[in-house]
């Protein structure tokens, strides 16, 4: 038997004690790793909606509006712009966007519209129906998962706002976001919000070979006093702040889960000191150093708090995924499980199963053989 | 014969020196030999038993065991590793480890692989008749079978001393004559010395040499 597997028979020698103290710690990790996720869901989403059409960056206003219906929470601007854009060395083509959160049935949803030519470079993501023909008024095509939601079809009317709609052809593309939303022509959408010729959002491509950073640059030192360029979420306020407020309540609850896991495993590790006193004696009377006990005691923490982190990030999954599942979550919303989200519940746990078991350790470490052997 | 054990002038108090659990002993035991220590609750034999085997350290004089100076050597852990063997009247045995794991224990605290831990754990249960439960847990054995484990456990580091605390102290006659045997058996076969700790005057004549102690003094060493 190695020293490892006698610590970890040593962990569950009080199943229903260990069992306790790994569900309290397991909460705290399931909480982390869910946070993690949903976080990370935003970060893909946005970047997705950023490079949409395969653009290599998109251009926003530097004007915030935060009361406005640009879901980035950004003024509007003139299409005026496109033509400064394009003009840039390095641009191969700019393509206006207007973005709007609108009542469609009833429900808030993004509503965006695209020039016919963009639209139409989309043929492969429709899955149901035709694409918007070019100068119709009234054609929307819906994402899949908003089309679920709505429960309307190709063929059926949409009410945006005030105005009616046909449904012309359902697509998807795989990112929650973008399903969820509605897509029109440019114009129709300019005319409906009383925005004519504005753009919420210009999408960049690049020349083949040119240097994407370098492009941006030149626009932001060109026109950084109106425009500004995005190539990630930290480019933008408004979801800037959103991911920073779930990085900052995940750090929150991961402060927590070590006050309070390292609480829980402090009190497990001491009942454990307590009730195996003589055992300890036993092992000094043996021979075993103050380093091995300390060891053995610790890894008994660290194990368990392992322990925990596995049960805890399985219950991370499985809670998100039966909320998004259900439908809670709202369908915009989809969790993204990543390697460093585990690894930060695991941290998390090792710090707690170290700060926990420390002060047991030493304990039962300093116990001097004849006190230990005496213990009743 | 050589001596394993110099005792000089010892002296052990507790709670600010108002219990005087050892008042001046001075002793030498053979290698090899096998002594029993006999007294009365709180004459200080199992404190005696103690500082030989280095689980305590006296106030005053000096204790020698195999070569190491008990007062001085901050080896003490090495020590009780290599040298001693303790059974104790308890058998203290750990409940979620079987058999051999638990003979297993005293190895982990040198560098050894775990097959030849297993390897030596093993003999040491066949010497004392146990090899055939060496896979079950220790709360399946009789109390004698329990013993007989903890013998094992001490001899599994071929100590040079195995010292034993009432040894037989919660076992019935049977059972104590059974251990007993073994442990004088094994230490005739290993030349081990064997130092037993006893109130009962049957057992302490078993020995070779017989130490009394009262109130922390030996009053008699023949």
């Amino acid at each position: 038997m190695s020293f490892l597997l006698l610590i970890f028979k040593n962990t569950f020698r009080n199943k229903v004690r260990s069992f306790l103290a790994v569900i309290g710690i397991a909460i705290g990790i399931a909480t982390i790793v869910g946070l993690g996720a949903l976080s990370n869901g935003i970060i893909t989403s946005f970047d997705k909606t950023m490079h949409v059409g395969g653009a290599d960056f998109s251009i926003l206003s530097k004007q915030q509006n935060e009361t406005g219906i640009n879901p980035y929470g950004t003024s509007t601007f003139s299409e005026d712009w496109l033509n400064k854009i394009k003009e840039i060395q390095g641009v191969k083509d700019a393509k206006g966007i207007y973005l709007a959160t609108l009542p469609v049935e009833g429900k808030l949803l993004a509503v965006g519209g695209f020039d016919y030519k963009d639209l139409k470079s989309r043929d492969n993501s429709l899955i149901d129906g035709r694409n918007i023909s070019e100068n119709a008024n009234n054609e929307v095509i819906i994402g899949k998962l908003a089309s679920e939601s709505l429960n309307k079809g190709v063929g059926d009317e949409l009410s945006i706002g005030e105005d009616k709609f046909e449904i012309v052809g359902i697509s998807e593309s795989g990112n929650s976001n973008q399903d969820s939303s509605i897509y029109t022509l440019l114009s129709v959408i300019q005319k409906m919000v009383k925005d004519e010729k504005s753009l919420s959002m210009i999408s960049v491509y690049v020349e083949k070979g040119a240097d994407i950073k370098g492009v941006a640059k030149t626009i932001e030192d060109k026109y950084g006093e109106n425009i500004s360029t995005v190539t990630s979420v930290s480019d933008v306020k408004r979801m800037d702040d959103l991911v920073n407020m779930i990085k900052g309540v995940s750090l929150a609850i991961s402060l927590l889960a070590i006050i309070i896991g390292g609480i829980g495993i402090i009190n497990t590790m001491i009942m454990t000191v307590f009730e195996r006193t003589r055992e300890i004696g036993v092992l000094k009377a043996v021979g075993w150093s103050r380093t091995k006990i300390l060891s053995m005691i610790l890894g008994e923490s660290i194990v368990l708090t392992l322990f925990s982190a596995v049960i805890g990030s399985i219950i991370g999954v499985i809670v998100l995924e039966t909320l998004v599942a259900i439908g809670i979550m709202g369908n915009t919303l989809n969790p993204v499980f990543t390697l460093e989200t585990f690894i930060q519940g695991f941290e998390v746990a090792i710090l707690v199963g170290l700060i926990g078991g420390l002060y047991p350790a030493l304990r039962a470490s300093k116990l001097t053989p004849t006190e230990a052997l005496r213990y009743e | 014969m050589t001596s394993i054990i110099k005792i000089s002038n010892l002296k052990k108090s507790y709670e600010n020196g108002n219990i005087k659990a050892l008042n001046g002993i001075d002793l030498e035991i053979d290698e090899g030999d096998f002594v029993s220590i006999i007294g009365q609750s709180g004459s200080g034999k199992t404190t005696l038993l103690n500082m030989i085997g280095a689980l305590d350290i006296g106030d005053e004089g000096s204790v020698e065991v195999a070569g190491y100076n008990l007062n001085k050597t901050k080896r003490l852990n090495d020590f009780r590793s290599k040298k001693i063997g303790f059974v104790f009247q308890l058998h203290n045995l750990i409940p979620n480890l079987s058999v051999v794991e638990n003979v297993e224990i005293p190895l982990y605290a040198r560098k050894m692989s775990g097959e030849k831990r297993k390897k030596k754990a093993l003999n040491l249960l066949d010497l004392v008749g146990l090899k055939d439960k060496a896979k079950i847990k220790p709360t399946r054995l009789s109390g004698g079978e329990r013993q007989r484990v903890a013998i094992a456990r001490a001899l599994v580091n071929e100590p040079s001393i195995i010292l034993a605390d009432e040894p037989t102290g919660s076992l019935d006659s049977q059972t104590s004559n059974d251990i007993l045997k073994l442990l004088i058996d094994l230490h005739e076969k290993e030349n081990v010395t064997l130092i037993i700790v006893t109130h009962d005057l049957n057992i302490s004549k078993l020995a070779n040499r017989q130490i009394e102690v009262l109130d922390g003094k030996i009053t008699n060493f023949k």
